[in-house]
This record gives structure tokens, C-alpha cells and sequence, in this order.
């Protein structure tokens, strides 16, 4: 094969229209689109103060602030910070633990593919859109005014949250499995509540596992937030550091808080592996 | 010239291919043939270098293909197109992105990454299309095509990348009987028009009687046989599939493969 010449160009895009030439319309548009998203984001760079001068002073000032957290000390504090970051990792654990096992019968009630009812659909989608409306900080403020200050509300935040948001993440995942193990167990005279349990189960357990586990990384770094609401954890002593300007105390917390992170990361993501089983990529892709 | 030379890969303990010779010139049409794990998917990817091997060396029109690394090896595998049994399209791109995946190497980076491609290459893309019948479909979304459509814009991809060998692994496994009569006519018609030379992984050896001038029978790792269509009778076709393939000349090739 080779190359075309002009004429050959021609007559192939008068014979098959629009392969070789888009049409003017959809070029058009698509300019249009690149068009409006520059302007979109020159507008609201512009509406809500986006400046380089303001980043360059703001600097400045946090190189102050950088310069009064050295050098970092406990000041007798560092068995109450080690006490407090565990009760962040337990809320962070509870508070998942909690909404991935309601999110199982949650998830399955709102795929389409299990329960046929459009009500009942429809009614429990609305529900978890709300809950998941409103963010877990809020949800916090709420349940600390409820239940009072201290881990508890921190757990019942991170909890309903994380329902609303694993609910409709496990119901789409219920409604992307294969079809072809459904039809065999229902062909082998299963029921229903069979086939959720015997085809659909096994197929979207890792994804139930994986996502369950990235949640429990990504509240770890969330529980320490909602410590400040006064929701329990390390936050609460990281937010009355930052109140009094105590730099130096302040970034003994977060030295403490970033291995702790990291640790739960890796945890989180050796799990995932260990549960979904990565292929390796072929002999071509890893050189 | 194709010239391979002691070709072996091993995988751990798993010998795919031990010490393979076998020269192929210009033009012809190779098929070949043997049982599923005898090591023909592993000759071919090894001499497109999707695979590496552990001995020996491929050498064409005086290239050492085994040593090539980085842009030169890319620019062997544009002449070395490969024809996959499952196909291997992007799903998600129109048929004629598809094809002009085949073009890559022949248009500028920034032009394959904003996926704008000259006129002069997407109707050249049309034109292969054209040749399998699949310019109708240039459009829509190669998901939306059957198999045996899918193959044929897999084979004009593999022909815009204007090749020296064609490659095809078991092009017409996944197929029904008609999609794959249509398949082995778009290879043969491209080897006897475009004088390009083919090599074709094949289960069913009536395939391979009708449609290669050539037959390499291949059994676990090693070369069995090596000659035209003829010489292809009851004891070698034994020594090809196995024991098991003691059944009467005339029953159905699946049962053989």
C-alpha cells in the first residue's frame, strides 16, 4: 500500500463522507467546547481573585510560619498525640468497617440487575444522593452535637458518608457483572437471592474489597479533619496547636501523622493486590 | 528474507520452543500448524520481539532483528504487523482510528496523540478499508463490529503499516466458518497482490491445505515438519498433533486441532 494522491483523496471522501473530512459542524463544535472552557476559566480565575502576587506574598508568610515549626517538640505531649492518632485509626477503621458492610445489602437493593422494582430503586438512590450530598465534616458538626463530643460522632460521620458513597459505588459495580454466570445458576434452578449470592458475589467482591480499602486509606487523612470539629483523634490536639500558634508542636503532629499515613497506604494497597491479583504486564509493555 | 537460526525461549522450567531453524522468502505463504501450547503464538511474538528469546537469532535481508533495542526495534515491528486471534482493537475508537494506529510511526507524535491525522493518511486508512470491504464502517466504534468484521480492520491496520511480513496468530480461532473464509481470502489476496509474505498460525489443517503453499508443523517446541501441502500425510500429521490424532482422514479438523 501507499500513500494516495490528491485525486485518490478526493474521490474516497466523496464515496465514504465524513471519513477523511470531519464535518464542518462537529468541528465547529468541538472549537466551541476548547473555547468555552478557556473562557469559563478565565472568568472565574479572575471572579475569585486568582493572583500570582498574592501566591508570591503568601509564601512569604509561609516561610514565616515554616521557620517558627522548627524545631519540633512534644512538649511532653507525645504519649497523649500516640493515643489520640490511634483513636483516629480506629474511627477511620470503624467508620469504614460500618459502611462497607451496610453498603453490601445497601448495594445489592439498588442495582437494577437484582431488584427489578423501580421504586424501590429509585426511592434508595434519592437516599444515598442526600447523605452523600452532605459532607462528612458537616455530618460531624451534626452527630457531635447529637451524641456529644469525642470519637463516636467521628465514627457515625465517617460511617454515613462513606454509605452513600460505597452504596452507589457497590450497586454499579452489581450492575456491570457478567450476565453469563447469572444465567447459569438461575439455569440450575437457583433462586434470586441465589444468584446474588453465588453468581454476582464472587465477581464483584474484589471491587467491593478494593474500593472498601482506598476509602479506609483516604479516611485515615479525613478523621484527622474531623478531629477539629471536636469528633475525637489527633485533630483535636492539631487544631488547639494551630489556635495558640504553637508552630513547633504543630509540626511534631503532622510529623507523627505522615508515616502513619504512609503506612496505612502501603497496607491498604498490599491487601488490594494481595485480593484482586495484578497481572503483570506482557513481556513487550514492561521493557 | 526471513532467517531464523536456533530460536529458543524458555519460560522457567518450560521449554515454549527449543532451538527452532527456518528460512522464509519473499512472498510466500507459511502456514503453521500444531496443537495449542506447541509454541507457534511463541514464534511469532519472538520474531515481532514481543517476546524475547533465550537463544538464537532472526536475521531479515540481513538485519539482526534479535538485537535490535528502542526506535530501531519499533521500526521492525511497523514491518513485522501482527494479526491477533482475539483481535486486539482499541474498543472504544472509531474503525478508521483503529487503522490509523498502523500509521503511527509515519505521522508526528502530536499529530497521533490529538488523534489528527493528515488527510493523505485517513485515506489511505479508507483505502486499506476499502480492500477488506470495512470502508462502510470507517465510522462507528470498533466494538459495534462482529469478529470476523473486527479481523478484517485488524488486517488494515497491519496493511497501512505498509510491512515487509505479516504475522497472524491464529487469525480466525474465534471465528465462525464464514467470518474465517472471508479472513484467509483477505490474507491470501493481500500475499498474491501486495507479494507480501505471511506467516499464519493455524489449528485446522484443511485450512492450511487450502490456502498455503507451505506448511511448518510445530510439536512441543520443535520443528516436525517443514514442506508443501502434499507431503503432509497420515504419519506426519501423528507426529504433528500426537497420538490422539489417529482418526480417519476425512473426519472434521476441529476434532484434530
Amino acid at each position: 500500500m501507499s500513500r494516495p494522491d490528491s485525486t485518490r483523496i478526493a474521490a474516497l471522501a466523496a464515496r465514504y463522507p465524513g471519513t477523511i473530512y470531519a464535518p464542518p459542524g462537529q468541528l465547529w463544535g468541538r472549537r466551541a467546547v476548547v473555547a468555552g472552557f478557556f473562557v469559563a476559566f478565565l472568568w472565574a480565575s479572575d471572579h475569585l481573585g486568582m493572583s500570582f502576587a498574592r501566591l508570591l506574598q503568601g509564601l512569604q508568610d509561609l516561610g514565616i510560619v515554616a521557620s517558627m515549626m522548627v524545631p519540633p517538640t512534644s512538649a511532653g505531649f507525645f504519649w497523649d498525640y500516640v493515643h489520640a492518632l490511634g483513636e483516629t485509626l480506629a474511627m477511620a477503621f470503624l467508620g469504614t468497617l460500618l459502611a462497607s458492610l451496610a453498603s453490601i445489602p445497601l448495594g445489592f437493593l439498588g442495582a437494577r440487575n437484582v431488584v427489578a422494582n423501580p421504586v424501590i430503586h429509585f426511592g434508595l438512590r434519592r437516599v444515598l444522593d442526600v447523605i452523600r450530598g452532605v459532607d462528612s465534616l458537616v455530618w460531624a458538626l451534626i452527630f457531635v452535637s447529637v451524641v456529644g463530643l469525642g470519637p463516636f460522632a467521628g465514627i457515625l460521620a465517617i460511617a454515613l458518608n462513606d454509605t452513600g458513597v460505597l452504596a452507589k459505588m457497590y450497586a454499579e459495580a452489581i450492575e456491570g457483572a457478567d450476565r453469563k454466570a447469572s444465567e447459569g445458576v438461575a439455569a440450575a434452578g437457583g433462586s434470586k437471592a441465589d444468584i446474588a449470592r453465588l453468581a454476582i458475589f464472587p465477581q464483584v467482591f474484589p471491587v467491593f474489597l478494593s474500593n472498601s480499602l482506598y476509602f479506609f486509606e483516604a479516611n485515615t487523612r479525613s478523621a484527622t479533619i474531623l478531629g477539629v470539629v471536636g469528633a475525637g483523634g489527633i485533630g483535636f490536639f492539631l487544631a488547639d496547636r494551630i489556635r495558640v500558634n504553637a508552630w513547633s508542636d504543630v509540626c511534631f503532629i503532622i510529623l507523627l501523622i505522615l508515616p502513619t499515613v504512609a503506612l496505612i497506604d502501603y497496607l491498604s494497597r498490599f491487601l488490594r493486590e494481595r485480593a484482586i491479583g495484578v497481572e503483570p504486564p506482557a513481556e513487550a509493555l514492561s521493557r | 528474507m526471513l532467517e531464523i537460526r536456533d530460536l529458543g525461549r524458555t519460560y522457567g522450567p518450560v521449554t515454549a520452543l527449543a532451538g527452532l531453524d527456518l528460512t522464509v522468502r519473499k512472498g510466500e505463504f507459511v502456514g503453521i500448524i500444531g496443537r495449542s501450547g506447541a509454541g507457534k503464538s511463541t514464534l511469532l511474538r519472538l520474531i515481532n520481539r514481543l517476546v524475547e528469546p533465550t537463544s538464537g537469532r532472526i536475521v531479515f535481508d540481513g538485519l539482526d532483528v534479535t538485537a535490535l533495542r528502542g526506535a530501531e526495534l519499533r521500526a521492525w515491528r511497523r514491518r513485522a504487523a501482527m494479526i491477533f486471534q482475539q483481535f486486539h482493537l482499541i474498543d472504544r475508537l472509531d474503525v478508521i482510528t483503529n487503522v490509523l494506529v498502523g500509521r503511527l510511526s509515519q505521522v508526528g507524535r502530536l499529530r497521533t496523540w490529538l488523534l489528527a491525522f493528515p488527510p493523505a493518511e485517513r485515506a489511505m486508512a479508507v483505502e486499506a478499508l476499502e480492500r477488506l470491504d470495512m470502508a462502510e464502517r470507517a465510522l462507528q466504534r470498533a466494538d459495534r463490529l462482529s469478529g470476523g468484521q473486527q479481523q478484517r480492520v485488524a488486517i488494515a491496520r497491519a496493511l497501512v503499516q505498509e510491512p515487509d511480513l505479516i504475522l497472524a496468530d491464529e487469525p480466525i480461532a474465534s471465528l465462525d466458518p464464514l467470518s474465517a473464509r472471508q479472513v484467509m481470502e483477505a490474507l491470501a489476496r493481500i500475499n498474491r497482490e501486495d507479494g507480501l509474505t505471511v506467516l499464519c498460525n493455524l489449528h485446522a489443517l484443511d485450512v492450511a491445505r487450502t490456502y498455503c503453499s507451505r506448511v511448518v508443523g510445530i510439536a512441543e517446541g520443535r520443528l516436525v515438519f517443514d514442506g508443501p501441502v502434499t507431503g503432509l500425510d497420515e504419519a506426519t500429521i501423528r507426529r504433528i498433533y500426537g497420538d490422539e490424532a489417529a482418526i480417519p482422514k476425512d473426519a472434521p479438523q476441529d476434532a484434530a486441532a
